[in-house]
């Protein structure tokens, strides 16, 4: 029989949290410690999906989009790393450059110039207006 | 009513007059943004209410925090992008409803739903607040976890597609609420050593992954088929006859869970929102459509959300004790006025007080006013093609993300949330259990432990008071009512002879 | 469609913006630059309300603009760290507290030296801890509810906002000190606690003394004593804890302007004038009224430091104690 094996990793995840909790402090009854709550969350965890994982049929997943999950998850991240490294501007535009490429239109130098006024705007509002502390460029 | 006269020449003076419109229209336009709501809106501009007479700043504060409210629901229902817990349950059935094409009927619902339920908050504000803190103080920590029990039981019995999968979410949502400094023994609860953790998840971060990041990844693909033509007349927008008739109640009744629970600083909005979508999808006719667009689904939680939004001032002022974030930087804002809130307040200050509260009911009609005409605009952003849409909507969840501590730590959660989000959802995993979860179980665990050491570890301390019985006695009530339904399906079952159903549970 | 919305937004922000951006640039000498001073918690705690009330009168005191920044988070550990790593210009500074400098480098590891870091410049707030009951509670000073809860009989709660706050050693002092078995309950912050203690689910509480001075005014709880040296201006018929028959209780919470170790002098002492010049600015005087605190500026930066110095050591012996140690 086909398994979902997306339990299996739910079992793994809460078999990892009921491990972790095991460091934390018990208690008695008149002080309840902090291992107790998460014990039972992660317990109930493990016990449900290891039960769903052997007797529930696997459901087809739907489709993945590789392009769209892998350019979503890198414009975040370059976001992360560049932002406070290089500033505001060059950090929203290449973000967005590496966004816009999850999908099949390909109108680059458009794209580019969109991102450009795009990314005033993002400073203009927060950086200047709102006084969020990233500065609009900054040399590495 | 002498005293609200007082304060309604208070509120009418041209500067606050003003003040109160910029707040709203700030606070509207902020909220519109995705990725940033009325905390970061209040929190970012209050350094700019400080030049400002008390009293109009604190006006405009307002006017931006409830102003934000508005506004965050579109965000919302248009993009699937909820900046709080509230809005999240306004998007259970807003972001269906705007896939169907009705995006102007759900944002106008939304407008008279906010404005009903705001409105009767303000009523119940103006006329109850010293009766309401003294409710208030009835509620410690054994009658907020007989509510939260009933507040999570009320969730469960709605039922849903995969009860094995949304228990799983509460639960994984419940121990991403664990994380962080213990209050009562100071264990660090999976913050591996990172300081960023000591204090817990942040709701943004995680609401913007669970529900935005995804949405996008999950959007892009079928990117082709949204081409879909959004009218944006004003003619489409007005919901139909049967819509009305199908909202009033539940607006009634959202707006009086908002008002029950708004002013409890234990609970708040999102108890309120979410018992009252509760509530509705349980009398519904109809449940089958909740979910999938059902109008209810939209007018009670943010009738429930507006009207705790305006009730949980009740607190805040006369007590000094915030019930959200957001409230407690309101309180921020107020002592930096050199005005201590707090029991003496609405004596000491009467033309503070009641020009406040005046200028809700002001702002409320001015945001109706400003919100029913940018409908059509904000629609419109959905005929902007996705693939220049979702690049930019991606900046503004990072930014917003950001700028909740000025770090990028936030970002990185959201991103983590969000792809872990997009797997789960992929096999069929909702998001909302899981927001649910990780928003409740905290107050949950934490009015538990606090009554046992109250109670010095006797578990009969738990119904120790009126209105936690009461509570349980409901709870019960709704539990049997389920069971009962169960065995009332099974007899109907068996009298038409079909013995196949029984066997599953 | 995207782009016009930003522009009606931008203008509406623009203006909005223009009251905190269009202040006037700085004179040659320092500051030559916006001060920045951050703030290690959220925006609109009461340290961020102090700090905001400083940073306004810097503002006219220096003659440049100086900026608030909030970084909270780690109970005041991570903006600590991050200007204790910041360039020592002067532009970089800190508003520490008690909790950043003396309590937490006690509680956990940090990423800092909260001595050797920082080149302190001034202290601005000592807000004394102020213990009160609640009305049902039949002690009418501290001599009586010492009598009342070393007795043993009565079952007394006393709150707090978290494992080794004020409040929490407060708590644990009295009981030691007493022979008290009163109960700790911890909450998410004094908030949420001293909404208790007004309902009278908590009957002794003591913490510093702001958020708790309308409650007493409005006779919503009765102050007991003050965990301070002198009588504060505040509560002038409240007397000190050693005049109510308690020694060893004086303790509160200190906030107070940090700079980054290796600040050049000239900065330090430009800074240091204008915290000192707060002390007869009415402005400043009637803000810190008004949130119940009283100015306090040390005599120079150097006694500041063995100020810090001695609340580190201080609070390192109350805190070396297995109730607020982690089993790990």
């Amino acid at each position: 029989m086909a398994r979902d094996f997306s339990w299996l990793f739910i079992a793994v995840l809460g078999a990892a949290a009921f491990y972790f909790a095991l460091d934390f402090k018990f208690g008695t009854l008149a002080n309840v410690g902090s291992a107790v709550y998460p014990l039972i969350l992660s317990a109930a965890i493990v016990l449900i999906s290891l039960y769903s994982f052997i007797f529930s049929p696997r459901e087809e997943p739907m489709p993945t989009n590789r392009r769209a999950f892998l350019s979503v998850a890198a414009s975040v991240a370059v976001f992360i790393l560049l932002v406070e490294a290089v500033g505001l501007l060059p950090t929203v535009v290449l973000s967005m450059v590496i966004a816009y490429g999850g999908q099949s239109e390909r109108r680059y130098p458009f794209f580019i110039a969109y991102a450009c006024v795009f990314s005033v705007g993002v400073w203009l509002i927060f950086s200047y207006a709102l006084n969020l502390p990233i500065p609009p460029f900054r040399l590495p | 009513m002498e005293d609200f006269l007082i304060g309604l020449s208070t509120a009418m003076m041209t500067q606050n007059l003003l003040a109160c419109l910029a707040g709203v229209f700030l606070g509207t336009a902020i909220g519109v943004i995705p990725g940033i709501g009325a905390l970061a809106a209040i929190s970012l501009l209050l350094p700019v209410t400080f030049a400002m007479d008390p009293t109009t700043g604190i006006v405009m504060l307002a006017g931006v925090y409830y102003g934000a409210e508005y506004g965050g629901s579109t965000a919302s229902i248009l993009l699937n992008l909820p900046g709080t817990p509230s809005n999240a349950i306004t998007c259970l059935d807003g972001y269906p409803m705007a896939q169907k094409g009705e995006a102007g009927v759900a944002l106008f619902m939304t407008t008279i739903a906010s404005f009903v339920g705001g409105s009767i908050g303000i009523l119940v504000l103006s006329a109850l607040t010293p009766a309401i803190v003294k409710v208030g103080m009835a509620f410690g920590a054994v009658e907020y976890f007989a509510i939260i029990v009933f507040c999570f039981v009320a969730v469960a019995t709605i039922g849903g597609s995969d009860p094995k999968k949304n228990f799983v979410m509460v639960a994984l949502g419940a121990l991403l609420g664990t994380v962080g400094l213990d209050i009562y023994d100071g264990a660090e609860r999976y913050s591996f050593g990172s300081h960023n953790l000591i204090d817990g998840l942040s709701l943004v971060p995680v609401a913007m992954g669970l529900f935005g990041l995804s949405e996008i990844i999950m959007s892009i693909r079928d990117g082709e088929q949204r081409h879909m033509r959004h009218k944006i007349s004003f003619k489409s927008m007005l919901p139909s006859a049967q819509q009305w008739k199908r909202s009033f109640w539940p607006m009634l009744r959202g707006a009086a869970s908002g008002c029950f629970f708004g002013p409890l600083p234990g609970t708040g909005p999102s108890v309120a929102t979410i018992l009252a979508y509760a509530n509705e999808k349980k009398l519904s006719r109809r449940p089958e459509e909740f979910g999938k667009g059902a109008i209810e689904g939209v007018a009670a939680p943010e009738s429930a959300n507006n009207a705790a939004v305006q009730t949980a001032f009740v607190p805040t002022l006369s007590l000094g004790i915030p019930g959200t974030p957001t409230m407690a930087i309101m309180i921020g804002a107020l002592m930096i006025h050199g005005i201590v809130p707090g029991p003496m307040l609405m004596s000491n200050e009467p033309q503070l007080f009641w020009g406040l509260v005046a200028s809700f009911w002001i702002g409320n009609v001015l945001l109706l006013v400003i919100n029913i005409p940018l409908i059509g605009l904000w629609v419109s952003f959905l005929n902007v093609p996705y693939r220049l849409l979702y690049p930019a909507i991606i900046i503004l969840i990072c930014v917003g993300s950001y700028s909740l501590k000025n770090s990028t730590f936030d970002v990185l959660v959201m991103l983590v949330v969000g792809v872990a989000a997009y797997g789960l959802r992929r096999h069929g995993f909702l998001p909302a259990p899981l927001l649910i979860g990780f928003v409740l179980s905290p107050m949950l665990e934490e009015n538990f432990r606090r009554a046992m050491i109250m109670g010095r570890g006797e578990v009969s301390y738990l119904f120790d008071s009126p209105i936690s019985i009461v509570t349980w006695l409901l709870t019960l009530g709704m539990v049997l009512s389920v069971l009962y339904r169960h065995q009332l399906k099974r007899l109907a079952a068996r009298s038409l002879g079909d013995t196949t159903k029984t066997e599953n549970h | 469609m995207l782009t016009r919305f930003l522009t009606l937004a931008k203008t509406t922000f623009v203006a909005a913006a223009f009251a905190v951006a269009a202040i006037p640039a700085a004179q040659a000498e320092f500051p030559e630059q916006a001060v920045k001073i951050v703030v290690p918690y959220k925006a609109g705690g009461n340290t961020d309300v102090i700090a905001r009330i400083f940073a306004d009168h810097l503002q006219e005191a220096l003659g440049g603009a100086v900026v608030v920044e909030n970084r909270g988070g780690g109970g005041g550990t991570i903006g600590a760290a991050l200007v204790a790593g910041a360039k020592p210009d002067g532009y970089t500074l800190l508003f520490a507290t008690a909790g950043s400098h003396s309590i937490n480098p006690n509680l956990r590891k940090i990423k800092y030296d909260p001595i050797k870091d920082f080149q302190p410049i001034s202290v601005g707030v000592v807000s004394s801890l102020l213990m009160v009951v609640h009305p049902s509670v039949p002690a009418k000073t501290l001599k009586e509810l010492i009598a009342l809860t070393s007795s043993g009989k009565e079952q007394y709660n006393f709150a707090s906002g978290g494992i080794g706050t004020l409040a929490h050693v407060a708590g644990e002092l009295y009981n030691q000190k007493t022979g008290s078995k009163l109960t700790h309950v911890p909450y998410k912050g004094a908030g949420p606690a001293l909404n208790d203690a007004v309902a009278g689910r908590i009957q002794v509480y003591m913490n510093n003394i702001p958020k708790i001075l309308p409650h007493v005014q409005s006779g919503a709880l009765r102050p007991l004593a003050l965990g301070a040296a002198k009588r504060s201006a505040l509560l002038p018929d409240v007397p000190t804890t050693a005049e109510a028959g308690m020694t060893g209780m004086e303790m509160g919470s200190w906030f107070g302007l940090l700079a980054p170790a290796g600040t050049p002098k000239d900065a330090v002492d430009k800074l240091f004038t204008a915290m000192q010049s707060a002390k007869t600015s009415a402005k400043v005087l009637e803000r810190l009224k008004g949130i119940g605190s009283e100015i306090e500026i040390s005599d120079s930066p150097e006694q500041f430091g063995a100020y810090m110095q001695d609340q580190l050591k201080w609070w390192a012996g109350v805190l070396d104690n297995p109730v607020f140690k982690k089993k790990k």
